[in-house]
């Protein structure tokens, strides 16, 4: 019988306490495309990275062609014929995409420049993509960067290709293209392992699927004889009913209204283009869509982290009646305004929590500019920190141990405790529940739900759809940076959200984009 | 006139090593502050080793080992102090500023111990041989004396930073080196071996920058040590910058800071004037280090990770 | 592709992060690190002056307490260590490396000097030093102001700033003192009659009592003022401070001027209390040995205590084997190197655990 190309025999890896992956089998075929499987932090990344020597396993052992092999270093791996495309591009900035390309390329020939941006171009007109081999990467959009990291996996001939949730940057079009590359290569004899939540890609593009859970290898099996529901089930677990409660909306009044907001980063790119919708205190808006279509910005705009180049925030305060604007404002003065509007960021211990101080000093990061006394009042957040740890069983060996020493959903509590201590109108939450386990996220579904029920406009920014359904009371999807609906979490489907995220504004966004570029 | 310029030269071109090793080393990510200590260490290594053979030869120097053999020694003396910096940052992940200045410290102690020891004619007989210029260069007037007057060192120093310049701009070896300084993560996953780089790199260029040591006592101050080598060293770090991290360019910039520093002397200005003139290097490298800054052209800032240590298994 | 090869092998050596780390345990660490650094450098000292290694120790001892005279120099220099160390925690513990604590100090005491020298006659003392304080605090504040306005607007990178900022202070002073180097020789003269008043009749307990205080009043300022919190914030994490609204261009270039006028203020330390004169070698490359004490100290106030008085222990004795068994006094530098190289070296064992690779039969290559 053939070996297979790539074989997983009771991989096994640990971070501290996490177990990242355990005991996984899994096996890659000769031509063949693998779709891998898996919820946000179910370990798919930190498994392929073994497989391309960024990270050494702490158990089981990895065979290419039926050899077992040691991969210590991605050197090791491309020797072996692996190349893996991550989901942050690897690139050096200001280097040339040919400079990248060749980068850590050993083959005892001549360097020299122009033969390699001849062969770069060479790659890319066989497979039709378009590059300038001279451009800087610092000058490049994303979706160029993307190809500039494929190129360097060709350019190797890799036999093994491992792509990292390839198209969570890419428009349907330059999927369909990147799909239609990925094919070729695959009858080329080529094996592919591609990283991705998106069932529709994965009933389009694999020939069988591997579905990871917690660490842990499901199952594999043939695309063709499967379909979503059984696929989902596998990486959830069970049927999707999450049995989250959710009570009407009492008396929604219009808390926050954003009109027109656009923002354009640093390359030109609209991150934000003309969003408009209305928060209403006592409901959960959730907001979908593909990673990076703006929800971040968007979030951050609100909060006075992110400057917006055209549009408003008007925030209308429950106590006076006013209407306050909250552009160009900064997250001091909107407090001043007597706006309570707290923030969990997506970025818990890069952002909303300072890794290496304990728990009551990171307490006191909303509050302690309160009072006129120059010293800190410890006091206070002391308090706060144990009635958190205390009402959200939070696991820690005491008040005074620095957050980075907690385990992901205890971080998280942490953070969702203190945002609602502070008694906000407007709370939002950007993933909440991203790595966390069910017991954990269920504390989060409760937390949010309460402060709903306390008359709070909760926005809470989700990438597991089931959640989204069942938690919220409607749901503004974005894509692009643009909103292409707003719908009724109680009446609306799956596969209306679904089409919603890949609809086609995100076209237009684009092609924005090359103007402002010129 | 020419005279100034022959003795800019001469100053510059021992900065010119130095600001070339520590280039290679900045290229690699390592900001290393011990490159006063690893100059005056590569001199006196140099000086002891003229002094051993001068000892062994019984004062009958043979021209081409006179000055091979102290190159050498001085190569080595300033590796190995890049060794100490590459195992202390790299394989113990220490803190770059401070490792680097301890091991200026510390070198400046060693060399001085070093040179304690020996005999000073022991070593500066030898420097007869490394200011020897080309026998014709005499007799090409001005061209010849602007030219060709020097001794082997200056040429040596030219060699060099052009030798430099290709390899980290023309040579896969290059584009590693400055790929390791600028995302070590990167490079990392393109299968570059990293910590390599970042000690060879390291030895390559203290060696490098120890030779500025060694031309300061045998060229410019004609054999004599003079216990200023480590702020020398501080004057190429500074270099560093106003090369915007190019060793070709380097040869101009290290022309120029090597005037500012001797134009005092040829200048009829007074005393106090001087001592301003000597402030200038640093205040022009100060300005190019803000006007890069305000331009924040992405060619030419400082390697991205320049004082990073980098850990692959991190999270 | 190549043939790969077949041959097991595991990596040799295996480091992982420890999680937590007792205190005891860390102080362990620290201690056998310092032994053997004084191990090592009793075997380079036996072998260069060919002496008894304990005799050398013994030597040590005496140099730093050998005489109330000595214990009183210990003092005093551990405490103008320890003021500049202080100056530069806040900078450090914000991110912001300040390697020009040289210059703040250098700047600090030329200001001391020029003070003396231009208006010193002027004025009754007791208002000379009020404004003399002043001035030189002010003058510090400035030059470490300078590299932070730059580093806060246009990300100007500090280290390298800071670093020429002590070359221009150097040339400042030898400029001054040529200008008011009236013999035309080039140094300043003494100026005994401006100098601080002697407390109890002991010349150095005025310096040592301010430092003390200055770093009783900077342990509190970072642990429990609201701008120290702002300042571990900032350090920690920018995004963070961004989040939670502290103006970040704000904090910086106020901690630099905290750590400049402190600087700056030893500086005045330096001459109004010690030498009544000024020239380039005052500092004496204490701006640099200060970063050690402070890093090595965590940036913890209270532990610089410990590790300034360290490092001056080490410098006083090594110059006192320099004299004693007639060796370079440059064996004070490597002696001090060497111990320093070994902490530093150490720091990676607290934090990281090393795992060898099982023993086996697996052959190895290449």
């Amino acid at each position: 019988m053939e070996h297979a190309a790539l074989e997983l025999r009771h991989v096994t890896k640990t971070f501290g306490n996490v177990i990242a992956n355990n005991n996984v089998n899994l096996d890659l075929r000769r031509g063949e495309i693998l779709a891998l499987l898996g919820e946000n932090g179910c370990g798919k990344t930190t498994l392929m990275n073994m497989i391309a020597g960024i990270y050494f396993p702490d158990e089981g052992e990895i065979l290419i062609g039926g050899e077992p092999v040691v991969i210590t270093s991605p050197k090791d791996a491309f020797r072996y014929g692996i190349g893996m495309i991550h989901q942050h591009f690897k690139l050096i900035d200001v280097f040339s995409a040919s400079e990248n390309i060749v980068l850590g390329i050993e083959n005892g020939e001549k360097y020299r420049l122009s033969a390699v941006n001849d062969r770069v171009q060479e790659i890319a007109d066989k497979y039709g993509f378009h590059i300038d081999p001279k451009k800087k990467i610092h000058t490049m959009s994303v979706s160029e960067k993307q190809t500039v990291e494929i190129v360097k996996v060709l350019y190797r001939g890799a036999d093994i290709l491992i792509l990292d949730e390839p198209t969570a940057v890419l428009t349907p079009q330059e999927t369909e293209k990147l799909f239609a590359v990925l094919r070729r290569m695959r009858d080329d004899g080529k094996s592919i392992i591609i990283i991705t939540h998106k069932m529709h890609e994965v009933l389009s593009i694999s020939d069988r699927v591997a579905v990871l859970r917690k660490g842990e290898h499901i199952a594999t099996v043939d695309t063709a004889t499967t379909n979503e529901n059984e696929l989902t089930e596998m990486m959830i677990g069970k049927k999707v009913t999450l049995n989250i409660d959710r009570s009407e909306p009492k008396n929604p009044v219009s808390r926050l209204t954003v009109n027109h907001i656009t923002s354009i980063d640093s390359d030109g790119v609209h991150t934000l283009d003309d969003i408009s919708f209305t928060a209403y205190s006592g409901e959960i808006l959730g907001v979908a869509g593909i990673a990076g279509s703006g929800q971040r910005e968007l979030l951050e705009s609100i909060a006075g982290l992110h400057h917006m180049t055209e549009g408003e925030i008007l925030y209308n305060d429950p106590t006076s009646g006013h209407m306050e604007n909250l552009r160009d404002k900064t997250p001091i003065q909107i407090r001043e305004l007597g706006v309570r509007l707290s923030f969990v960021p997506e970025d818990r211990l890069g952002m909303g929590l300072v890794g290496n101080m304990d728990i009551i000093d990171n307490m006191m990061l909303r509050s302690y500019r309160r009072g006129k006394s120059l010293f800190l009042d410890r006091k206070n957040p002391k308090d706060l920190a144990i009635s958190i740890i205390n009402n959200l069983e939070v696991v820690t060996p005491s008040a005074s141990t620095p957050v980075r020493r907690l385990s992901g959903g205890n971080v998280q509590k942490v953070l969702v405790g203190r945002e609602i201590a502070a008694s906000p109108t407007v709370l939002m939450a950007a993933y909440p529940v991203r790595g966390l386990d069910i017991n954990s996220s269920y504390t989060i579904y409760n937390l949010l739900n309460e402060q709903k029920e306390k008359g709070v406009a909760v926005i809470f920014v989700g990438e597991d759809l089931d959640v989204l359904l069942e938690l919220c009371d409607r749901i503004m999807v974005i894509s692009g940076g643009k909103i292409s609906g707003i719908v009724d979490a109680r009446t609306t489907t799956k596969e209306e959200i679904g089409l919603l995220m890949t609809k086609d504004v995100s076209h237009t966004a684009s092609a924005t984009k090359e103007e402002t570029k010129r | 006139m020419i005279a100034f310029l022959v003795s800019a030269i001469r100053f510059g071109m021992t900065l010119l090593f130095g600001s070339t090793g520590e280039t290679i080393t900045e290229k690699s990510g390592h900001l290393n502050l011990g490159i006063p200590g690893t100059m005056c260490v590569g001199a006196a290594s140099g000086c002891v080793a003229a002094s051993l053979y001068y000892t062994a030869a019984s004062g009958n120097l043979n021209p081409v080992l006179a000055v091979l053999i102290p190159l050498l020694a001085t190569f080595a003396g300033g590796a190995l102090m890049g060794l100490i910096y590459s195992f202390m940052t790299v394989t113990l992940r220490a803190n770059q500023n401070v490792t680097g200045l301890v091991l200026t410290t510390l070198g400046v102690g060693i060399s001085d111990y070093m040179v304690a020891g020996i005999e000073p004619h022991t070593y500066s007989s030898a420097s007869i041989f490394f200011t020897t210029s080309l026998p014709f260069a005499k007799h090409l007037g001005w061209f010849g004396e602007l030219f060709l007057s020097y001794g082997i060192m200056i040429y040596l120093a030219i060699v060099i930073a052009i030798v430099s310049s290709l390899v980290l701009n023309k040579t896969k070896l290059g584009l590693h080196l400055r790929a390791v300084g600028e995302s070590p993560a990167t490079a990392d996953a393109a299968g570059i071996n990293v910590t390599a780089y970042r000690y060879g790199a390291t030895c390559i260029g203290c060696g490098i920058a120890g030779l500025g040591g060694l031309t300061f006592v045998m060229d410019y101050m004609l054999g004599n040590w003079e216990y200023v080598i480590d702020s020398i060293g501080w004057l190429a770090v500074a270099l560093v910058i106003f090369t915007v991290w190019r060793p070709n360019f380097g040869i101009l910039c290290s022309i120029i800071f090597g005037a500012f520093y001797v134009a005092s002397s040829y200048l009829n200005i007074d005393l106090a004037a001087k001592a301003l003139f000597k402030m200038l290097p640093y205040v022009v490298t100060t300005i190019v280090l803000i006007i890069i800054s305000m331009m924040n052209r992405k060619e030419d800032q400082p390697p991205a990770s320049l004082g990073l240590n980098y850990y692959r298994e991190e999270r | 592709m190549s043939k790969p090869d077949t041959i097991k092998k595991e990596p040799l050596i295996h480091i992982t992060k420890r999680d937590a780390i007792s205190w005891q345990k860390s102080m362990l660490i620290r201690a056998i690190a310092i032994v053997c650094a004084l191990l090592f450098t009793a075997v380079i000292i036996t072998i260069l002056a060919k002496q008894n290694p304990f005799k050398v120790y013994a030597s040590m001892f005496s140099g730093a307490f050998g005489t109330p005279r000595r214990i009183w120099n210990l003092l005093n220099g551990t405490c103008i260590l320890l003021g500049i160390a202080l100056a530069v925690t806040p900078a450090f513990r914000m991110k912001f490396w300040n390697c020009g604590a040289e210059g703040q100090t250098l700047i600090g005491a030329l200001a001391a000097a020029a003070c003396m020298y231009l208006f010193g006659d002027k004025m009754p003392l007791p208002l000379f030093f009020v404004v003399m304080t002043l001035i030189c605090i002010v003058v510090g504040a400035i030059w470490g102001l300078i590299p932070a306005i730059f580093k806060a607007f246009f990300n100007t990178n500090e280290t390298l700033f800071t670093l020429m900022m002590n070359y221009i202070a150097m040339q400042l002073i030898s400029f001054f003192m040529l200008i008011w180097g009236k013999d035309g020789s080039g140094t300043l003269p003494n100026m005994p009659e401006f100098r601080f008043p002697k407390i109890a009749g002991n010349e150095f307990l005025l310096a040592i009592i301010a430092v003390l205080i200055v770093c009783g009043l900077m342990y509190v300022y970072l642990r429990y003022s609201k701008q120290g919190y702002e300042i571990s914030v900032v350090g920690e994490s920018e995004n963070t401070a961004k989040y939670i609204g502290i103006n970040v261009k704000k904090v910086i270039i106020r901690t630099m001027i905290i750590s400049g006028a402190l600087c700056g203020f030893v500086g005045l330390l330096l001459v109004a209390n010690g030498s009544c004169t000024v020239n380039t070698a005052i500092v004496d490359g204490r701006g640099f040995t200060a970063i050690m004490v402070s890093w090595l100290a965590k940036f913890n106030p209270l532990y610089m205590i410990l590790t300034a008085f360290l490092i001056i222990f080490l410098q006083c004795g090594a110059a006192q084997i320099s004299t004693d068994l007639r060796l370079d006094k440059s064996i004070g530098d490597i002696t001090t190197g060497i111990i320093l190289l070994f902490i530093i070296g150490c720091e990676f064992f607290i934090h990281y655990k090393v795992h060898f690779r099982k023993k086996t039969k697996e052959e190895h290559d290449a």
